[in-house]
């Protein structure tokens, strides 16, 4: 029985930037679920904010010019 | 290499032969007349010895590569003449700011610029102190003799490694290309840099009195951060008024205080003088002959020939001033170190600057007609 | 597949970054770590070596292992020695264009021609962008930058086929676009014997909306510029996408996309061109229709196919040829009287 594998991505505020590369990345790759929000990350950027199920396609992860997302396996559905 | 004894050799491959007893595996240089035989001789010696030999595409690619190899753990060491010696000031710049350890030898030739290739000169120990921009202390050393050649390329690259600095070797055209003896001994003293005795030292920061930090090299596990950006004591780049001055009075102040230790002067007949030749390199050979005259007409002159031009020795040189009634600066170019005399004299003696150019060293006569003058 | 917090914490020795937001620095040193952990290289064999200029912050601080960050233009002699007196370490050189090839061209073509096993990374942003976006050897001719105000005088050369003739025995090229390819072709260079070099394309949020006249808000610059490299680029040996054409507008892109969308059948989109800058990209089944069609609209200046003005990366040499650091120890065995 095919199971479905659940991801989560989470952005870390202290080194985000704001550059929203991981959010293009993943609405014209991957799930689409990061969004730009109305936070700011500290360092004035706008902070991305996922919004849906990850795909775990780790676009966002490999575009990430300051290590600021990552994507965590969380074990099957 | 050569064994221990006497020879008959050549000031550039005694240079050569120092800089191997003295553990030097590493050479990159350029060609360049009047140096380039200091390059052919450890082209052959140094793979002997497991050393590296490197021709590079030119003088800056020299100095860089000189300073790669010596954080890599090597004594590493290049020879060049004015030209390239110019094309080197950044990076020598570069070694001073990192404290990285190397001899620089520079087989002065007449210029400005190309001028006379095979002719010596002195002209450029000014540039030796300031030839890179910012401040820093220099350690220059200057020989008169092929002997020399060999005893003082050994000294560079022990003052290099206790201090942790590019050391300037100043020869030129003259000592570096006549045949004379040199006495081989059989050991000569080696001084290895203090190698760090625990992962968490810092190499640009120490509470040793003699502020020389310890030296790690590449692939020791240090994860080294060699900047010549202002740095911490870790080495990471901060460019702070505070971190600046930290780094770099340090760096100017274990020369300095070490001035002392460095300073090396070859005083004949300088007890009683009253007329004093102060020289260095080739130009104190014809000095010491036109002292040696004057003492055969009754004149009391001495010679006070500087081994070490930089740290300038202020406190001898005070001193000299307050002995004797004149002091005849004789040197190959428009007169540099005089105005060093002069700063440090303060009148209190007769500076008298005897300085040529042209290519050709100064006759005894010359000097022996400036001694007679100064002692009138 | 390891999550990017593990680079992270193993390999990057401060944060944050002083690169820009979206600065393409950060890319490059994501696939040189997932390069290195990849092949298993500990950290502590590698020397990282870096000239001045942005990419020289790549390694220095950033990266957790034995740096070298030198003067101007210099990286490459400074890292020669190094891998000349101890051939063990694992020898790397992050540049830039202007750093590289324009101030340290003649150290790049003499190592190339050496054949030392150093592995070069040339980012090239077009532009020497720390000191303010001055014209840098790879900026095209007529573009305008702090120095070029009336447009470059100079033309640009081709580093890659430079490095080639010089003698570099592996040379690729990709962009901070190809972030996949990048990082294998990052660990062929690791595992290669000789000059490996590649030259990496990397946007510079902060330059690069002058050198390519990019227009619009200045926070959508970094994915933009992103996808301009994908758009101008093609794979060596991969064939392009094809089916569709590129319009070239004569004034305002906007009127020229709605006079493509009226045609039936294809599907417009405004996108950026390093070539020709902003352009309607027009998928269409029938090319030559379309074409024929585009070239016929009043805002259209010009029609150009899916592969012209386009960059070529990937893969342009690998050979085998004495590597400069065993022709030295050779020389030793053979000094020795082995």
């Amino acid at each position: 029985m095919a199971t479905v594998k659940r991801f989560s991505v989470a952005i870390d505020e202290d080194k985000c930037k704001g550059c929203l590369i991981c959010v293009h990345m993943c609405n014209t790759r991957g799930g689409k679920i990061l969004k730009e929000s109305d936070k700011k990350t500290a360092l004035g950027g706008t902070k991305p904010i996922p919004e849906g199920d990850c795909i775990g396609c780790r676009w966002c992860e490999l575009y990430c010019p300051d290590f600021a997302v990552n994507v965590e396996e969380q074990g099957d559905a | 290499m050569l064994e221990p004894g006497r020879h008959l050799t050549l000031g550039n491959v005694a240079c050569a032969e120092g800089a191997l007893r003295a553990g030097c595996r590493f050479f990159a240089g350029y060609p360049i007349t009047p140096a380039s035989e200091i390059s052919h001789h450890l082209s052959a010696e140094l793979p002997k010895v497991g050393g590296v030999f490197l021709q590079m595409e030119d003088e800056i690619a020299s100095m860089s590569s000189v300073i790669g190899a010596s954080w890599a753990g090597a004594k590493a060491m290049t020879a060049t003449s004015g030209p390239g010696y110019s094309l080197m000031q950044e990076n020598i710049g570069y070694a001073h700011m990192t404290e990285t350890p190397l001899v620089v030898v520079n087989v002065q030739r007449s210029g400005p610029s190309t001028g006379q290739s095979t002719d010596p000169s002195q002209q450029d120990i000014y540039q030796a102190r300031y030839g890179a921009h910012g401040d820093y202390e220099v350690i220059a050393i200057s020989p008169w003799s092929v002997q020399e050649m060999f005893d003082l390329t050994v000294r560079a690259f022990n003052l290099a490694e206790a201090y942790r600095t590019p050391v300037m070797l100043m020869s030129d055209g003259l000592v570096a290309h006549i045949q004379e003896k040199l006495v081989v001994p059989e050991k000569v003293e080696v001084v290895d840099r203090r190698k760090p005795t625990s992962k968490s030292s810092t190499p640009w920061g120490t509470d040793d009195p003699s502020l020389v930090p310890e030296m790690p090299a590449f692939g020791e596990g240090h994860r080294l951060l060699v900047t010549g950006s202002t740095h911490r004591p870790d080495g990471m780049r901060i460019v702070t008024p505070q971190y600046h001055q930290m780094t770099v009075y340090r760096i100017r102040d274990k020369i300095l205080n070490a001035e002392p230790k460095i300073r090396d002067i070859h005083r004949v007949q300088m007890e009683d003088a009253e007329v004093a030749v102060l020289s260095f390199g080739a130009s104190a050979r014809p000095s010491l002959e036109a002292v040696n005259q004057a003492r055969g007409e009754g004149i009391k002159a001495g010679l006070f020939r500087l081994k070490t031009i930089w740290p300038f020795p202020e406190e001898d040189v005070s001193a000299l001033a307050d002995q004797v009634d004149a002091v005849i600066v004789v040197e190959m170019n428009f007169g540099k170190l005089v105005r060093e005399v002069e700063r440090v004299a303060c009148g209190r003696t007769k500076v008298v600057s005897l300085g040529k150019i042209g290519g050709q060293l100064h006759m005894a006569r010359e000097v022996l007609e400036a001694i007679r003058g100064a002692a009138a | 597949m390891k999550s990017l917090y593990y680079y992270r914490d193993r390999y990057v020795r401060a944060q944050p970054t002083a690169f820009c937001p979206g600065c393409g620095g950060g890319i490059i040193l994501q696939c040189f770590l997932r390069a290195i952990d990849d092949l298993g290289i500990d950290k502590d064999r590698i020397l990282a070596v870096s000239g001045i200029g942005c990419s020289a912050w790549i390694p220095s601080p950033y990266f957790d292992g034995d740096t070298l960050h030198t003067t101007h233009g210099r990286a490459i002699a400074f890292a020669t020695g190094a891998k000349a007196f101890n051939p063990d370490l694992t020898t790397v050189v992050f540049t830039g264009d202007g750093d590289g090839a324009g101030i340290g061209g003649n150290h790049l073509i003499h190592a190339a021609r050496r054949n030392i096993d150093l592995k070069v990374f040339l980012v090239n942003n077009f532009s020497y962008a720390m000191t303010g976006g001055q014209i840098a050897p790879t900026t095209l001719h007529g573009e305008t930058t702090v120095t070029s105000p009336y447009g470059n005088p100079e033309s640009p050369f081709d580093i890659t086929q430079l490095v080639k003739a010089a003698g570099a025995t592996y040379v690729a090229k990709w962009s901070t676009y190809h972030v996949v390819e990048l990082t294998n072709a990052m660990k062929e260079a690791l595992q290669h014997k000789g000059f490996s070099f590649i030259e990496i394309l990397s946007q510079c949020p902060t330059q690069q909306r002058r050198v390519f006249n990019l227009r619009g808000a200045l926070e959508s610059l970094p994915p933009r510029i992103l996808e301009m490299f994908g758009e101008s680029t093609y794979v060596r040996g991969r064939p392009g996408k094809t089916g569709y054409l590129y319009a070239v507008p004569k004034g305002d892109v906007k009127e020229t996309l709605i006079q493509a969308e009226a045609l039936e059948g294809v599907k417009a989109r405004i996108v950026d061109h390093i070539g020709f800058g902003q352009v309607v990209r027009v998928e269409t089944k029938q090319p030559e229709v379309t074409r024929e069609k585009l070239g016929g609209l009043s805002s259209v200046g010009g029609v150009a196919d899916h592969l012209e003005k386009k960059i070529e990366v990937g893969l342009f040499e690998r050979s085998e040829r004495p590597e400069f650091t065993e022709s030295l120890r050779a020389i030793m065995r053979k000094a020795k009287g082995e």
